[in-house]
């Protein structure tokens, strides 16, 4: 399987960028490579495009990976992950609410903790602390891709270098 | 539109009688509002709704530096003090490269154990006055009290200390810290076999929790639930372990696991979690030196760039916070990864099926602290 994805290693983490197309694959290849329990997942806004973090430990041997994918403000959606862990079930929805990323195929997609009816994401940086969109504002320009690399990642290649767990 | 959220699935079916618990259900720890669906006793959905209580803490401390960060954390588990202050610190001490002393690490270590045990015990109390006990929870007060006045002493404030900085504590120990933890030990020592005739051995606690709300060991983990409740399905997964911090790796203990699921193995778990964490502190009471270093070298203007997330095991679980700095003296985002927030999900599982008196009992063993759950 061809994955656009870019890895490397930040701490004791494995880090995958991921094309958005490719997030929903890259998930699945993991789950099966046995990373079971999902610790969070995180927004950001990137100034140029709203950006998804997935943590996963694996509890075998305690690895720990983090998948990141940038999607433009204009298409703001990903696949959702929700049937391989029912525990991002309401991570997602928090990103959804404060930070206006959908997901593709959540089973229950409502605003967790702010008013159903409101129409605004609070996180994203358009939005003052004061309760108002800024006026001037205006995304930043989409930064140049690094190339994707090859291969993708495998079963011997997720596990962490040096021996993470006991 | 607003009135009718959470009862689509279930209006129009006339064998289905719809009770609405919460938000200022007594029973829910703070302002949780849980949508049931009734077949007589048994419950056939369950549909909670949250943030009641939310602030947006997040947002808040993108404009606040890395300083004034620290004591904002500590309104989010607001009967766990200190514990949430950690992952902040350990994260920017991370990216920073801040050294932290061993004394320093050890009086992190022992507030991180006193505070357990005092979340736990207020759990004890909350969950018996839940079950319709009230004297277990004038005790447990009590004793939850002497705790807040060792925290006091040293740090200056009882339930929000903002105790713990980059590089160390705030301030060096009160001289009467050994005496006072020590004293406050044989105290609790002589008390937890009267707890544990009030609670575990109370044949009413078994009636209502034993076999009651059972999580399976599969279930729990892709729920991505943590702390007690995960171990009570027999995951011996405590971060204390897999991933350690401060003086941890210092200090011998084990994790109490039980392979039930049930309300009562949650229950047992947390009165096993007090005594590890009593021999926890009696351990460092022995190993921090009386005078030293509390704190290291840090800048008094941090700037900070990069990604960390950093995890700690508080009373109610993992404990995650994923920071993003970006060069500057404030953060570019900070994701709070809450444990009970994580743990709450797992509501629909356990509520479904079980009868409506037993969800209340279901509810007080996942211990949920809303100032965490909404932020």
């Amino acid at each position: 399987m061809d994955l656009r994805i870019k890895r490397e290693r930040l701490f004791d983490e494995d880090v995958y960028t991921v094309h958005p197309d490719d997030y929903r694959a890259l998930c699945e290849q993991l789950k099966k490579d046995g990373f079971d329990y999902p610790r969070a997942i995180s927004s950001l806004d990137m100034g140029y495009g709203l950006r998804v973090v997935l943590q996963l430990t694996r509890m075998s041997d305690l690895a720990k990976v983090e998948v990141r994918t940038d999607v433009s403000y204009d298409v703001a959606a990903v696949d959702s992950v929700t049937d391989l862990w029912p525990g991002v079930e309401w991570h997602e929805r928090e990103a959804y609410d404060l930070m206006g990323i959908s997901f593709r195929g959540h089973p229950d997609l409502r605003r967790l903790l702010l008013e159903e009816e409101w129409d605004l994401h609070p996180l994203q940086k358009r939005y003052d602390t004061g309760g108002y969109l800024i006026p001037d504002w205006r995304p930043a320009d989409w930064p140049d891709p690094a190339p994707w690399q090859e291969p993708a990642p495998s079963q011997e290649d997720a596990a962490p270098e040096g021996g993470e767990g006991e | 539109m607003s009135s009718t959220i959470g009862l689509e699935p279930v209006l129009g079916r006339s064998d289905e009688m719809i009770v609405n618990m919460g938000p200022q259900h007594p029973a829910t720890h703070g302002v949780l509002r849980v949508v049931i669906g009734l077949e007589g006793e048994r419950i056939t959905r369950a549909v909670p709704h949250i943030g009641y209580l939310h602030r947006n803490h997040e947002k808040i401390e993108e404009s606040r530096t890395y300083f004034q960060v620290v004591p904002f954390t500590d309104r989010m588990d607001y009967v766990s003090g200190t514990q949430n202050e950690l992952p902040v610190v350990l994260a920017v001490e991370d990216l920073a490269g801040i050294e932290v002393p061993e004394r320093a690490k050890m009086i992190r270590t022992m507030f991180f154990e006193l505070f357990r045990i005092a979340s736990h015990l207020v759990w004890m109390g909350t969950a018996m006055l839940d079950l319709g006990a009230i004297t277990p929870f004038l005790y447990t007060f009590w004793d939850r009290e002497i705790i807040l006045g060792i925290v006091e002493r040293t740090a200056g404030a009882r339930m929000l200390p903002n105790y713990y900085t980059f590089g160390g504590v705030r301030r060096d120990l009160h001289p009467h810290f050994f005496k006072d933890v020590a004293e406050f030990l044989d105290h609790l020592e002589k008390r937890m076999p009267d707890y544990e005739h009030l609670v575990l051995e109370n044949p009413i606690v078994h009636a209502r929790t034993v076999g009651v709300g059972v999580l399976s060991k599969e279930r729990a983990v892709a729920r991505g639930v943590s702390g007690p409740v995960l171990r009570a399905s027999g995951v011996a997964y405590d971060v204390r372990k897999a991933f350690p911090y401060d003086a941890y790796p210092e200090v011998e203990f084990e994790i109490p696991t039980s392979d039930a699921g049930d309300t009562y193995a949650r229950f047992w778990v947390r009165f096993q979690e007090i005594y590890q964490s009593v021999k926890i502190l009696r351990q460092l009471l022995e190993k921090t030196p009386k005078t030293g270093p509390f704190k290291g070298r840090a800048p008094a203007r941090l700037k900070i760039s990069g990604e960390r997330y950093r995890a700690v095991e508080n009373s109610r679980g993992e404990l995650g916070v994923y920071v993003v700095g970006d060069g500057g003296d404030k953060p570019y985002r900070i994701k709070h990864r809450g444990a009970a927030f994580s743990n709450l999900q797992v509501i629909p599982d356990l509520f479904i099926g079980a009868k409506f008196s037993d969800a209340i009992a279901i509810l007080s063993s996942l211990d949920p602290v809303f100032g965490e759950i909404d932020r």
